[in-house]
C-alpha cells in the first residue's frame, strides 16, 4: 500500500460508497449504492475518477489524513489538492442529509461481489462490511484522470415524481389523493433502508397477509399505519406491505437527499415520462449511469 | 397484449373426451349441420357451464354424411336460412341450459367457401346475426370475405390460426388430406400457437376436437396463451412484475428471464416475477420469455439437497409450542421431519423463504416484530420456515439456532437457491 487514507476521527456515520452491486437481488442482496448518486459523482468527477469510484459517504463531520502521496481530494464536488501527509475535513453536511469526500484514484478497498461499496445489513463491502471509526486505514488507487467542474445542483425542494402503482388495488380509494395532494415531511427515522415521511395517513385497505413480493429502490411502501416508507438503497429485495407507487430514478437521490423535517411533495407521472426524464437526467453522472436497482 | 382465446370445435363426436372444455375458453358447438343433434348440443352446454368455458355456434353446410368438409352448392338465401336454423336450435338449448352463446363460426367447407365469395359471406353472417343477435364475435380467416361482411354487419371480429394444423412456408395451411396437414405432437402445437399468437396477425387459435391427441394439444396451448395473459405490472419505470401461474416452475422462471438480453435483475417471489432493467433499454416482454419456456421446459436436474443442524432453543419455542397446543418436543420434531423447498430469496442477503411448514405447527407473525433477531435463528411465520442470515430486526416466531451454517458468503453469495431442498436435523 504505497497511498492510503486514515480516519482521524468521525463525527457522525461514515462508510465507503460507490455505485452499487447490480444483478444480486435474486440472492437477496440489495442494490446498494450511494444514497445521493448524483452527488457521488460530483465528489468523484471533480478529482478525476470515474463516477462510480468508492468515496466516503459522510453523514457527520469526518477528519482525514492522506499517506503516501498527493493528490487531489474533493467535499462536496468541491476540488483541492492536499499533500502527502496533510489533513482534511469533511465539515458535517447542511445542506443535505449526506457530503461525498472523494480521493484521486479512489477508495481501492476489494471488490466484493462486483462493488466496493458497504452493505451493512450484511456486514460485506466496504472495509470489513462496517461504518468507519477512527483509525482505520483506507488503501488509495491510482489517479491522474481529467477534472472536471460540478454539474449541475441537485433540487432539493423540487416536486418527487412518482409512477403510480402497482398496488392501488390494496389502497382506499382517495389514497392518490392524498399522496398527490398532502405535505410530507422527511422523518428523522430514515436510513439507508428506507426514508419515513411524515404527513396525512394513506388510507389502506389490505389485510396485511399478502405474501412478500418483488421490491425496488424508491418504492412507496406503506404498512397498514398508513405511513410512507421510501425504499432507499439498502431495502429489503422483498416486502408484504403495498405499493403505492415508485418514485423516478431521475429523483432518487434529489429524495434521498433530504434533511429530517425537509418538506415532500409528489407529482405523478407515467412510465414514459419517467423513461425520458431518466434520458435526460443520465449525463448528471459523465459516463453511463449504471441502471442500479 | 390482448387475450387470444383458445376457441375447441366441439360437440362432433359421441365420445367427446370433457377436458377439451376445460382447456377451451371458447367451444365451438356443432349445431346439427355436419354433426349434432339435440342431445349433443345440450351435453355440450351442459359441459360449457360446468368449466366456465363460451359457447359458440359452429355452423356447417347441411351435410352430415362428409362431415361438413365437402362444398355444396347452396344458394345464398338458402344457406342464410339454414345457419339461421342451426344457430336458432343451438340457441333454444343454451336458453334451457343457462348459457349465453356469444361466439360463431362457420364449419370446414363453409368456411372457407364463403371466405372466397362475399355473396356467401353475407349469407353466413345474415343467419348468425338473425339466431344470435348483433352482440356476437365471429370467428373466421385472418381475411377474406367473412371478415368483410362481419365489419359491415358491424359484427366483433377474431381472426383464427390453427395451431393444431400444419402451415406451408409461406404460411397458408397444408390442405387436408396431405402429409402435415393435421399435427398431433403438443410440442409442436405448443410451438405453432406461440409463434402465432406472438405474430399479431391472430386474436383466437384453434384445436379442433377430433384431432388425434387433441385433449394433449389443447391443454398445452391453453397454458401458452394463458403465459402471453399474465398480468403485467410497471413497478416504477425500470421494472415489471408479472403475476405468476402456479404451474411454472420458479427456478426455470429466474433463469429464463435472468437470460434475457437487457435484463439486469430478476425477484422471483411466491406470487410474482419481477424483471430490472435500464429505463431506456427495456427488454423483451417478459410474457413473450415466459411463453417460450412453456414450450421448452428447462431440462430438470433433481436440486441439491442441504441439511442443516439446529438446536431447538429458540425464545418463542414455548409460546409455539402452547399455542398449537403440542409440547415442545412435538413442535421441534415435526419442524425437523419434513423435506422443505426454497420458495423464494430474498429480505436479506442469502435469505431462504422455506415452505411448506406442517399445517399443525403453523402460527402467525409476531405482532410487534423485534428490533433484533440474533443471527442463525431459525423462525416460523405461517407455512414458512427460514434462517436468519443476519442479525436484523424481525417478527418472526425464533424457534431454534442452526448450527454451523452459513446463508450468505461476501465471496460466493447466498448458499441457497431458488427451488434448492432443505432438511433439519435436530441436535441438542
Amino acid at each position: 500500500m504505497d497511498a492510503w487514507l486514515e480516519v482521524l476521527g468521525a463525527g457522525g456515520l461514515v462508510m465507503v460508497q460507490d455505485a452499487g452491486r447490480m444483478g444480486l437481488m435474486h440472492q437477496g442482496v440489495p442494490p446498494g449504492g450511494a444514497l445521493v448518486p448524483e452527488w457521488l459523482a460530483a465528489a468523484n468527477r471533480a478529482v478525476g475518477n470515474v463516477w462510480s469510484a468508492a468515496a466516503l459517504e459522510c453523514y457527520g463531520r469526518v477528519e482525514l489524513r492522506l499517506h503516501g502521496r498527493g493528490a487531489w481530494v474533493s467535499v462536496g464536488g468541491q476540488a483541492f489538492r492536499v499533500e502527502a501527509g496533510g489533513h482534511f475535513t469533511v465539515l458535517a453536511p447542511e445542506a443535505g442529509v449526506v457530503r461525498y469526500a472523494a480521493v484521486e484514484g479512489g477508495l481501492d478497498v476489494p471488490e466484493v461481489l462486483g462493488g466496493r461499496g458497504t452493505l451493512p445489513v450484511a456486514r460485506l463491502g466496504g472495509l470489513e462490511g462496517r461504518v468507519l471509526k477512527g483509525g482505520d486505514v483506507l488503501p488509495l488507487g491510482a489517479g491522474g484522470g481529467a477534472r472536471e467542474a460540478p454539474g449541475p445542483e441537485l433540487p432539493l425542494e423540487s416536486e418527487v415524481r412518482v409512477v403510480l402503482g402497482p398496488d392501488l388495488g390494496r389502497f382506499g380509494a382517495d389514497a392518490v389523493e392524498v399522496l398527490l395532494e398532502g405535505d410530507f415531511t422527511v422523518s428523522p427515522t430514515s436510513d439507508r433502508v428506507g426514508m419515513r415521511l411524515r404527513g396525512p395517513a394513506l388510507p389502506q385497505a389490505d389485510e396485511g397477509s399478502g405474501l412478500s413480493g418483488p421490491m425496488v429502490r424508491g418504492a412507496l411502501q406503506v404498512p397498514a399505519s398508513g405511513e410512507i416508507i421510501v425504499l432507499g438503497p439498502d431495502h429489503p429485495t422483498m416486502g408484504g406491505y403495498p405499493v403505492l407507487g415508485v418514485v423516478i430514478r431521475a429523483d432518487w437521490g434529489c429524495l434521498a437527499a433530504r434533511r429530517p423535517g425537509a418538506p415532500v411533495r409528489f407529482l405523478a407521472v407515467s412510465v414514459e415520462e419517467a423513461r425520458e426524464l431518466w434520458r435526460l437526467h443520465a449525463p448528471v453522472y459523465g459516463a453511463a449511469p449504471a441502471s442500479s436497482g | 397484449m390482448a387475450e387470444c382465446l383458445l376457441n375447441i370445435d366441439l360437440g362432433e363426436l359421441p365420445e367427446e373426451d370433457e377436458r377439451l372444455y376445460a382447456s377451451a375458453q371458447v367451444a365451438n358447438i356443432a349445431c346439427g349441420g355436419h354433426a349434432g343433434d339435440e342431445r349433443s348440443m345440450r351435453r355440450a352446454l351442459e359441459a360449457c357451464a360446468r368449466h366456465g368455458t363460451r359457447a359458440g355456434a359452429h355452423p356447417s353446410f347441411e351435410d352430415r354424411a362428409n362431415f361438413g368438409r365437402q362444398e355444396l352448392q347452396v344458394a345464398p338465401e338458402e344457406l342464410r336460412a339454414q345457419v339461421a336454423a342451426q344457430c336458432a336450435r343451438l340457441v333454444a338449448l343454451a336458453s334451457e341450459v343457462g348459457v349465453p352463446v356469444r361466439y360463431a363460426k362457420p364449419h370446414g367447407a363453409l368456411y372457407h367457401a364463403a371466405n372466397r365469395d362475399p355473396a356467401l359471406a353475407r349469407a353466413v353472417v345474415e343467419g348468425v346475426v338473425e339466431a344470435l343477435g348483433p352482440g356476437i364475435t365471429f370467428l373466421g380467416p385472418g381475411s377474406g370475405a367473412l371478415r368483410e361482411a362481419a365489419r359491415a354487419a358491424g359484427l366483433s371480429y377474431a381472426r383464427e390460426g390453427f395451431a393444431d394444423r400444419g402451415t406451408r412456408p409461406d404460411g397458408s395451411l397444408i390442405p387436408r388430406g396431405q402429409p402435415g396437414a393435421v399435427l398431433s405432437d403438443p410440442v409442436v402445437a405448443r410451438e405453432n400457437a406461440l409463434r402465432l399468437a406472438l405474430g399479431g396477425t391472430v386474436d383466437t387459435l384453434c384445436v379442433h376436437g377430433d384431432s388425434p391427441g387433441a385433449v394433449d394439444m389443447a391443454r398445452e396451448v391453453r397454458a401458452v396463451l394463458e403465459v402471453l395473459a399474465l398480468r403485467s405490472e410497471s413497478l416504477g419505470e425500470g421494472a415489471l412484475r408479472l403475476v405468476l401461474p402456479a404451474r411454472l416452475e420458479r427456478r426455470a422462471v429466474l433463469e429464463s428471464l435472468k437470460a434475457e438480453p437487457g435484463v439486469v435483475d430478476v425477484v422471483v417471489g411466491e406470487e410474482h416475477a419481477c424483471v430490472y432493467f435500464d429505463p431506456v433499454a427495456p427488454p423483451e416482454d417478459p410474457r413473450r420469455v415466459l411463453g417460450r419456456l412453456a414450450v421448452a421446459p428447462a431440462l430438470k436436474e433433481e436440486p441439491p439437497l442441504v441439511t442443516v443442524r439446529v438446536r431447538y432453543d429458540g425464545p418463542d419455542l414455548e409460546a409455539v409450542a402452547e399455542r398449537v397446543g403440542l409440547s415442545v418436543d412435538d413442535v421441534a420434531l415435526l419442524h425437523a421431519s419434513r423435506e422443505y423447498t426454497v420458495r423464494s430469496m430474498g429480505f436479506l442477503p442469502g435469505f431462504a423463504y422455506l415452505g411448506e411448514v406442517d399445517g399443525r405447527i403453523a402460527v402467525p407473525r409476531l405482532a410487534t416484530p423485534r428490533p433484533r433477531v440474533p443471527a442463525f435463528s431459525v423462525g416460523l411465520a405461517g407455512r414458512r420456515t427460514g434462517i436468519y442470515p443476519f442479525a436484523s430486526p424481525g417478527g418472526w416466531n425464533l424457534i431454534g439456532t442452526a448450527v454451523d451454517f452459513t446463508a450468505f458468503q461476501p465471496g460466493s453469495g447466498a448458499l441457497l437457491r431458488l427451488g434448492d431442498r432443505l432438511l433439519f436435523e435436530r441436535v441438542d
